[in-house]
């Protein structure tokens, strides 16, 4: 068997994966990353169809938080474009709400009771301040101390649903606030011209430029252990099996996904029951539409109180390069009701399309429909619910975990991701030194 | 497109039995997740996604979908069939 030695090895171009080899690269370390998909990215990639620039996920990338830093600090370009102030549709009207003081007007849109609109926003401001929620209890719940307005809980159902890919029911109080206050709610977010695969291409010439070097259609089948100790992987490239040999693995293919390349039998038993009791995929549904006029006067509308659809993007209005000329592009995304399987497919497809003939009157006569996705299973939403993270590192020593099941508390999505491949680049640069 | 094989007939013109052989792209119940990532790859638009993909006829077996999907839920696959006239 051919044998081939790297520093690190990454498995996975997902954004973790890219990150982690960006950062490694940068800091010296001879990176290898395989990835078994022809095409890089994983769930933040674009595929074209018929000329359309679609997404296998990642729609808007935040701005102005830690994903932009790592791409400043490797060199790497951040060609994304602002998606601007957000707008909600709530009972029937359309708002424009600013990044600050936005909760006021979003729930004086709810309801007309100032009094109850004083008494959340009260418990709002305590629970960052000082009262932080307990565990042990959902946003809703927490939510139903203060109010019963199944407006106002929609409004938290959408804000969370469409950021964190939970319901409100399912959401530990204490982690939304702790998401609040770390990443300001998400404030702001863009859309990237050329698709969401030009993130991770960035950090891939990047990458290259350095030294580091890229398999694609290359499929890792083992990772190898002595000892307790990562030593490597064998690795399916053209057919033929080789083996990498490297003192560090980075696995972007999800924590359980890491455990069956790895051999069960090599894993801690008591990492195996937390990693069984703790990590739950989040499913979602995203449908992107292709229009021979804009469908909505925003870029991007968050929907409460409908069925299924908590958001419609549409990015040509600030990227018209996605689409062809005079055409447009849409997404809508949706949460079932709930996040645990099994997912009853079909007839949450149907409320997601009953919604979208509700809710953009020129649906039927402009729209046609490109791809309707389900993310849930070893394809999901996040690879685990916000709050149920598992650690990046592994009982294997060297072998760590990075993507969205294994971020830090308080942090979802692309920042989450970015955030585990920063702290696992900063344990690998603490221990190990890069060959010279 | 569907490229079928005989690998076996009996009997005469008028009644005749045939073994066909086709060789098929099927999809691993409980492997897909209906991504759609299938779809647009297709050459000839013969991959539909619904919550679960669906490989019709119009293919012509040219495996850039299996290469595409990210479970590894499409397999080719030799499928048998009895048939008569």
């Amino acid at each position: 068997m051919v044998k081939r030695d790297y520093d690190a090895l990454i498995i996975g171009s997902g954004m973790g994966g890219m990150s982690s080899a960006a950062l490694l690269t940068h800091a010296g370390y001879r990176t290898l990353v395989v990835e078994k998909l022809p095409r890089i990215g994983g769930r933040c990639s674009t595929v074209e169809y018929k000329g359309v620039k679609c997404t296998t996920g990642v729609i808007g990338p935040e701005m102005g938080g830690v994903i932009e830093k790592l791409f400043q600090h490797v060199g790497a370009e951040f060609e994304v474009r602002p998606a601007g102030p957000p707008h909600y549709l709530i009972r029937g009207k359309i708002l424009e709400v600013p990044s600050r003081g936005g909760l006021r007007i979003l729930l004086s849109a709810a309801t007309e009771d100032s009094v109850e609109v004083d008494r959340v926003m009260r418990a709002f401001s305590n629970a960052l301040a000082w009262m932080e929620p307990s565990k042990s209890i959902s946003l809703r719940d927490w939510l139903l101390q203060y109010t019963q307005n199944e407006v106002v809980l929609g409004i938290f159902q959408t804000m969370v649903s469409a950021t964190m890919l939970v319901n409100i029911d399912e959401l530990p109080a204490q982690e939304y606030f702790l998401f609040i206050k770390k990443l300001g709610g998400y404030r702001a977010f863009g859309f990237c011209p050329h698709g969401s695969i030009s993130l991770p291409e960035a950090l891939l010439e990047v990458i290259q430029q350095r030294g580091g070097e890229l398999w694609t259609r290359s499929s890792a089948k083992r990772i190898l252990s002595e000892n307790g100790i990562v030593c490597g992987a064998i690795v399916e490239k053209d057919g033929k099996e080789v083996e990498v040999r490297t003192s560090v693995v980075v696995s972007n293919t999800g924590p359980q996904k890491t455990v069956e390349l790895a051999g069960r039998e090599n894993m801690d038993k008591g990492y195996l029951r937390e990693l069984e009791e703790t990590i739950r995929s989040a499913m979602i549904i995203s449908i992107q539409m292709v229009t021979d006029r804009p469908l909505l006067e925003q870029n991007y509308l968050l929907v409460t109180n409908a069925r299924r659809v908590n958001a419609i993007f549409q990015p040509t209005m600030v990227c018209p390069e996605l689409a062809p000329l005079h055409k447009h592009f849409l997404v809508a995304g949706a949460a079932p009701t709930s996040s645990n399987p099994p997912l009853h497919v079909e007839k949450e497809i149907q409320l997601c399309l009953q919604d979208l003939k509700d809710l953009l009157p020129e649906f039927d006569r402009h729209a046609e429909i490109l791809l309707i996705s389900t993310f849930q299973g070893d394809w999901p939403g996040f690879h685990s619910w916000p709050g149920y993270g598992m650690p990046q590192k592994t009982p294997i020593i060297n072998l760590y975990n990075v993507g969205d099941g294994v971020g830090p508390v308080g942090t979802v999505a692309l920042p989450s991701t970015v955030l585990s491949a920063q702290l696992v680049v900063e344990d690998v640069k603490n221990r190990i030194r890069p060959t010279a | 497109m569907l490229i079928a094989l005989i690998p076996s007939k009996r009997g005469d013109e008028g009644f005749f039995g045939l073994r066909i052989a086709q060789e098929m792209i099927e999809v691993i119940e409980g492997l897909c997740t209906g991504c759609a990532m299938c779809v647009p790859v297709c050459p000839e638009e013969a991959i539909s996604c619904f919550g679960f993909a669906q490989v019709n006829d119009r293919c012509t077996e040219c495996l850039i979908c299996l290469e595409f999907c990210p479970l590894g839920a499409l397999e080719k696959k030799k499928v048998q069939r009895e048939g008569h006239g």
